[in-house]
């Protein structure tokens, strides 16, 4: 599916909102794994990035597909890059049109994100936390290609810049196994 | 203090000086190489005396980087830094300024930018490092775009001295005096503010309307000269007869992948004359008959031509999901039904964004500073607190079919059945 398309569906299938460029980043991430999208996804300090994905956001919100709002805190007056903000991504009318053609077209792959997305909800409740570090551990279990041990996979998230706790650790391969298990098939 | 060895004559500021060892710096073939790269691309064929290279723009930035430093008061190590990385910052430009930019992207599947093979050539170039010494790592540091102190902003910021110079050289040569605005003001009235853990880079609130007018010189130098449509155009027709050259085997891809061991030895062996020169090299090619018809000006026209907003969301949704592929497809279909040839047919998506009429919003989203106004008991404000003028913030995405004249009619008619 189309990155934009692959977006659009996700919001959709989390209620027709999401809160956090994070949790779209990471959700789009567990459907590309599933090969329901392709999204250049890279190591970035939050986990696994795509700059396609975070382009795909910021284009559907200028042409109207997504409606966008921001909270921020500010430290200093005024806005500098460290500080607190938070995203909410709703879909506009035009967005909420183009989904139900998504649905139309791509059926399969469009149920799909949605047994993903409300896993995710059901699950963790699209806690962006446990995203990310369900993200990251999947992310080095994938580029090494062979089982790796607890141990193993902390250190090489260390070699990321990525600390994991043992509770991180667990709620991460919590969520995995519940992924592997949904009946998702590859390609 | 610095002893100046060189002075070099400049239409805009009168004299730059240069150290001994910036001259040594400026000998190198890298930064030769800039005298040969022109600093518009295409542009000369929308205003004809556009033919300004990197080379003059590398030590107008050096001369306004300087001017900046010593108003905010560095000191004269920081100040030495910044001049080596101004005269360094453009290095990492390919044939034709930014088109190659689109160029590399296209080849490598990522975006690579003159930023990014800078960096590279410095890396690389043993020549560079050792008159740099011990300053190397600071000058890297410097044009690296995750440094954020006031050092950087007077490299790469809201306001830094490669746009205060570029504006008013592009101007200048272009004969577009939109671009003019007041220099002296915008200097006199910076100031460095620190508030404990950082320091930023401010404009005192008196030089408010100078920097109006800078923002508003930005803005319109940006719709006459650098989203014109026959620039457009003609970007376009260049990226093309590199493609096709690619196809049929007059350029080697290889040597354009950023990866490949011998990226910077072949990429320096590039400029604007010589780029067109292979590519004329092969008469049998349609790369050929592009570049010729872009050295005499015999352009593509719009064959079609919409703004995305304006058209119905499952349309919209098409041509945003357009891959490459899906470019050449749509191109090829129209080559069909027109019967003409497809290299020269382009669809071409264009997003014209105009980043100092950004919100301080926007700048937040790409983790970057917004521009700040310091009042006279020294409190910062964002610039759209204070300012009185209000801009559509939006981008505008256009998209194009540019065709050779004689095809114009019938593409136009094609694509709007394409395109309700």
């Amino acid at each position: 599916m189309d990155i934009s398309d692959a977006i659009l569906t996700t919001v959709k299938a989390a209620g027709g909102e999401i809160i956090g460029r994070t949790a779209i980043q990471k959700l789009i991430y567990f459907e590309s794994i599933f090969g329901l999208v392709e999204a250049n996804y890279k190591p970035h300090f939050y986990g696994p990035y795509s700059s396609d994905v975070s382009e795909g956001i910021q284009e559907l919100t200028e042409l109207d597909f997504l409606k966008e709002e921001i909270e921020t805190s500010k430290t200093t007056g005024f806005l500098v890059p460290n500080d607190w903000r938070r995203y909410r991504y709703e879909l506009d009318s035009d967005g909420d049109e183009v989904v139900s053609i998504i649905n139309k077209d791509s059926k399969d792959e469009y149920d799909k994100i949605f047994k993903i997305v409300e896993l995710c909800v059901k699950t963790v409740t699209i806690d962006v936390r446990i995203l990310s570090w369900a993200a990251k551990v999947n992310l080095i279990r994938s580029n090494q290609g062979k089982p790796m041990t607890k141990d193993e996979i902390k250190s090489t998230a260390e070699s990321f810049g990525w600390k994991i706790t043992e509770p991180q650790f667990d709620n991460a391969i919590q969520l995995l196994k519940e992924l592997e298990h949904c009946e998702i098939s590859n390609g | 203090m610095f002893k100046m060895q060189k002075f070099f004559r400049d239409p805009i500021y009168g004299f730059i000086g240069l150290t001994e060892k910036e001259v040594e710096l400026l000998d190198i073939p890298a930064v030769q190489r800039l005298r040969r790269i022109k600093q518009l691309g295409n542009t000369h064929l929308v205003y004809p005396s556009a033919f300004h290279t990197r080379f003059e723009h590398i030590l107008g930035v050096l001369h306004i980087a300087t001017r900046m430093a010593k108003k905010l008061n560095l000191n004269d190590e920081d100040i030495e830094i910044i001049r080596y990385a101004a005269l360094l910052h453009d290095i990492g430009h390919g044939p034709m300024s930014h088109n190659f930019e689109t160029i590399l992207e296209t080849v490598n599947n990522n975006k690579i930018t003159h930023e990014a093979v800078t960096l590279k050539i410095i890396e690389s170039d043993s020549h560079i490092k050792q008159i740099l010494g011990d300053k190397t790592k600071d000058v890297l540091s410097l044009l690296s775009e995750a440094n954020q102190t006031v050092n950087q902003e007077i490299i790469s910021g809201n306001i830094d001295a490669d746009r205060l110079d570029y504006l008013r050289r592009d101007s200048y040569h272009t004969g577009v005096a939109y671009g003019n605005f007041d220099l002296e003001r915008i200097l006199f009235t910076i100031n460095k503010k620190d508030d404990g853990e950082r320091s930023y880079l401010t404009i005192l609130e008196k030089g408010m309307d100078a920097l109006e007018h800078f923002r508003l010189a930005r803005y319109l130098m940006h719709t006459q000269v650098y989203y014109h449509h026959v620039r457009a155009i003609s970007d376009n027709m260049l990226h093309r007869a590199v493609e096709v050259a690619i196809r049929d085997n007059t350029l080697d891809e290889k040597n354009l992948k950023f990866d490949d061991e011998n990226f910077i030895d072949n990429y320096l062996s590039l400029d604007d004359s010589r780029l067109f020169q292979k590519i004329l090299a092969n008469p049998q090619s349609n790369s050929c008959n592009l570049i010729r018809d872009l050295e005499n000006r015999n352009l593509l026209k719009r064959g079609f031509e919409i703004e995305l907003k304006g058209i119905n969301p499952l349309e919209k949704r098409k041509i945003l999901n357009m891959k490459p592929k899906d470019f050449r497809k749509l191109e090829s279909d129209i080559a069909e039904k027109c019967d003409c040839d497809k290299d020269f047919i382009i669809a071409h998506l264009q997003k014209i964004d105009n980043a100092l009429y950004k919100s301080s919003y926007d700048f937040f989203k790409a983790a970057k500073t917004p521009i700040l106004i310091e009042t006279d008991n020294g409190d910062l404000h964002e610039l759209e607190e204070k300012s009185p003028i209000y801009a559509k913030q939006e981008p505008q995405h256009k998209f194009f079919i540019f065709c050779p004249e004689k095809y114009k009619l019938k593409i136009n008619e094609f694509a709007k059945n394409l395109i309700p």
